[in-house]
């Protein structure tokens, strides 16, 4: 039983030695990694905007329309800021959803077609009399990252 | 068991000297020269080793990329020894896949002044090498250029590239 134990094994070393030797080849792997940082834009297709109220109307509204993207969630708001001293009261209205945040992305808000913001004065009364107020007012909108 | 030896005469006492000691277990005496050879043999096996130092980062996305077509590149430096003529080879193309999924370009290639030999022969880059040793010598670049939008959605993506260093046939 020795010996053939010992003759196995012998037979074993020389399969070994005599088996070819493995293909010589190596592989090593790294990881890659891309960090793409938070990105986002909105702008208003227009200049301003301009009410006009005339032939006794106590309101008046105009619209503008803005482009929005983000690179991640993100939301809509304004908040508006009637020219100083300007009778009468103001609102605003993005996209039909009032003055609620409006929640994209990630991507283009409405892509190709953009947003609108409308601003409206209202109950201007003919005791305001006639003038004009052009400085101080502002629409502002931002988009940030959704809380 | 004891042996007994029957001695022929005088002229024969070294033979007789010759089979005593034969008996009491000594060498019998030789010629005053002799040699024998033998085979002396070494073999040594092909052999490649191949190590990537380092992971490699592609330069971060910035937000005034956007709108613009930028190139984001990383290089790690390649450690390359064999013993016999080999061929490195990369894939020409890396997928990064966490929040969507990118396709970077890769590319291996010799540092230091002289010709490159590195040639293109999809969908692997490759680079061969004569015998030796070269630590360091040997860059391993991913980089993907493109026009970057909001499409491109913040966060980091993660892929893998392998290098595959083997005899040539």
């Amino acid at each position: 039983m020795r010996k053939a134990i010992v003759s196995l094994a012998a037979i074993a070393a020389l399969a070994l030695f005599a088996a070819p030797a493995a293909a010589a080849e190596d592989s090593d792997s790294c990881d890659v990694t891309l960090t793409i940082e938070d990105y986002c834009h909105i702008e208003y297709g227009g200049t301003s905007f301009d009410i006009t109220l005339s032939g006794g109307a106590s309101g008046g509204s105009d619209v503008e329309g803005f482009h929005a993207g983000a690179n991640f969630a993100a939301g809509i708001s304004g908040v508006l800021t009637p020219p100083t001293g300007a009778p009468g009261d103001w609102s605003f209205d993005i996209d039909g959803q009032g003055q609620a945040v409006i929640n994209f992305g990630p991507g283009e808000y409405n892509a190709g077609v953009g947003g609108t913001v409308t601003v409206t004065v209202e109950n201007v009364g003919l005791a305001d009399g006639a003038d004009s107020w052009a400085t101080g007012g502002t629409m502002e909108i931002t988009v940030q990252a959704t809380p | 068991m004891k042996e007994v030896f029957t001695v022929p005469g005088p002229r024969h006492g070294l033979a007789f000297l010759a089979v005593l000691l034969t008996a009491a277990g000594a060498v019998a005496p030789q010629a005053t020269g002799a040699t024998d050879l033998a085979d002396v043999g070494l073999t040594v096996h092909e052999w490649v080793a191949v190590a990537v130092s380092s992971d490699i980062m592609m330069t971060t996305v910035t937000p005034d990329w956007f709108g613009n077509e930028r190139q984001s590149s990383g290089t790690a430096l390649v450690d390359v020894y064999t013993n016999t003529d080999a061929t490195l080879r990369c894939p020409t193309t890396i997928t990064l896949m966490d929040h969507g999924s990118y396709a970077v370009d890769a590319a291996v290639s010799l540092l230091g002044p002289g010709p490159n030999p590195v040639y293109y022969s999809d969908p692997y880059w490759c680079l061969d090498f004569s015998p030796g040793a070269y630590p360091g010598q040997t860059t391993l670049t991913a980089s993907i250029k493109k026009v970057w939008t909001v499409s491109d959605i913040a966060g980091t993506y993660t892929g893998t590239v392998t290098l595959e260093l083997a005899a040539s046939p």
